[in-house]
């Protein structure tokens, strides 16, 4: 009776149970993390006139670009020149973005837009600021 | 016993949540692990070839590669179909028979032709002829049919040889000769039983030699392609992603939320950059230009947009334009008739025209359009009507 007793006033779960039960839930949300499929690394792209003149992979900092536009600054920032004037695009890779920190263009509506949806336009010098990886933009002409 | 009963019920019943709870995390698992592990596709796809022009679907969604598989076997399966019946060049093509038959004999066609030959018809109706497949003896004779892509040589009475890049211009008899059998209301359509028969009314000598009508739907038929395998890729449940068929048509569906940036290629630019950019999405665009397919003759531009009037190129002030609605199809021929008509009658069609933008680029650099137009060639002039 008196066993009975103590059982009826114990938990129903003992402390044994609760590690378990978290160690379960531990190992469900490492299978979610590491099982689930990893999106491409995000890139972003930066043209003159519609043709790519710099590819930066905000994943892991990489950049491939013209150099004949193109100098880098430094590790994430870039300067594009053309026959109408330079924009400093810079890269944010820890908030997945980027920006045109300075620029000589007339209109000056580019400097510190920041990419976020669509792209970043410097009519003045045709340059576009965009999210890419792979070649997404639909052209027809 | 009552006390036995429930102690030994709430060990029953912790043991039975224990067990669930190991059931659960071990199927949860599991469903990472093998339904995470199946591929997916993301991005471009080559899904064949329409006319000598490649057609991709851009996937801007991740669509596993099981879903993926079947879409892409259903929309190989489409284009060929599309190429087996419209392809004026392939001996077995449907269209390729249609046009070695003679006149006043019945030809029976399918349902896929009858379509685009009713489309046709009321947009040769719509556009006063502007639009009319039964060019296409004039398009062989100016050098832009497929006889002229890659390796040419003449074959046919009317043929010339090629100076360079430049054939020299045919002779009056056979523009004249060509430009009677340019009338698509020349070909008769009949049912009967549900099956469908075209009959050509119209043929013409020249020194001996008879020439029939002949008709090319590439005019329309890239649309129409787009229209259909829009269809297939709705069909397996993917929403975002755009079609392109070679460098002419596209079909835009949604982009997560965004429109697409469609760019509008600069007709000017050997490099095919950007002349702008408009905000696009769930709709199709057609462009069409003089650009793409021209010589020049003694000063004379020749391309390859016929006016069936005059058996000549047309005379047009419209370098390229750009039409944009639901029905990709329709977009497709109307962007050949447009330029068939030169700035001035087209802007009088179009206010006639419910449903559908336009992007007009002239030959003075000015650019018209209902659309919200992003410019990026500072060098054009960008208007709205």
């Amino acid at each position: 009776m008196h066993q009975v007793r103590e059982n009826l006033t114990k938990s129903p779960f003992r402390a044994f149970d609760i590690i378990v039960y978290l160690s379960l839930a531990a190992l469900v949300a490492a299978a979610f993390v590491f099982l689930s499929p990893k999106a491409e690394g995000k890139t972003v792209e930066v043209l003159i006139r519609g043709e790519i003149v710099l590819k930066y992979d905000l994943s892991d900092g990489s950049a491939s670009f013209d150099g004949s536009f193109v100098r880098k600054i430094s590790g994430d920032e870039f300067v594009v020149t053309t026959e109408k004037g330079y924009n400093v695009v810079k890269m944010d890779r820890q908030a997945g973005t980027a920006f045109v920190s300075e620029s000589d263009c007339c209109g000056g509506e580019c400097k510190n837009m920041r990419l976020e949806k669509g792209s970043i336009i410097c009519v003045p010098h045709s340059l576009v600021v965009r999210y890419g990886g792979e070649e997404l933009a639909p052209k027809v002409g | 016993m009552l006390v036995i009963m429930k102690t030994n019920g709430r060990v029953r019943a912790r043991n039975t949540i224990k067990i669930a709870c190991v059931a659960l995390a071990l199927i949860s698992i599991f469903a990472f692990g093998f339904g995470c592990s199946e591929k997916k596709v993301v991005g471009a796809k080559y899904l064949g070839s329409f006319l000598s022009s490649d057609v991709y679907l851009y996937l801007a969604e991740e669509v596993p590669s099981s879903r993926y598989d079947e879409l892409e076997t259903t929309c190989a399966e489409l284009i060929a179909e599309y190429e087996r019946v419209f392809s004026v060049a392939k001996e077995n093509g449907e269209l390729n028979a249609f046009n070695r038959v003679e006149s006043g004999e019945k030809f029976e066609i399918s349902k896929r032709l009858d379509a685009l030959f009713t489309l046709s018809r009321e947009l040769y109706e719509k556009t006063d002829g502007a639009f009319d497949p039964t060019v296409y003896p004039l398009v062989d004779l100016y050098g832009f049919s497929y006889r002229f892509d890659g390796a040419y040589s003449p074959v046919y009475p009317f043929d010339r040889s090629r100076d360079g890049e430049v054939l020299p211009l045919p002779e009056q008899k056979f523009v004249s000769a060509f430009a009677s059998l340019a009338n698509l209301s020349a070909i008769e359509r009949t049912e009967e039983d549900g099956r469908v028969f075209l009959k050509k009314t119209l043929f013409v000598d020249v020194d001996g030699v008879t020439y029939q009508q002949q008709a090319d739907m590439s005019s329309v038929a890239k649309g129409a392609l787009a229209d259909d395998l829009r269809a297939v890729i709705d069909g397996h449940s993917v929403k975002n992603y755009y079609l392109s068929l070679g460098t002419s048509s596209l079909y835009l569906g949604n982009n997560n939320g965004e429109p697409w940036g469609v760019q509008i290629v600069d007709p000017k630019s050997s490099e095919r950059l950007a002349l702008c950019e408009i905000p696009l999405e769930s709709v199709s665009v057609s462009t069409s230009g003089t650009y793409e397919k021209s010589y020049y003759v003694g000063g004379r531009k020749i391309h390859h947009v016929i006016d069936a009037a005059t058996g000549e190129s047309a005379k047009t002030d419209i370098l390229s334009v750009a039409v944009v609605g639901e029905n990709g199809a329709y977009c497709d021929g109307l962007s050949t008739a447009l330029i068939a008509m030169g700035f001035d009658r087209a802007k009088e069609f179009i206010k006639k025209t419910s449903g559908y933008s336009f992007v007009f680029v002239l030959e003075d650099g000015r650019v018209f359009s209902d659309l919200a137009v992003k410019p990026i060639n500072a060098d054009y002039e960008f208007l709205n009507f």
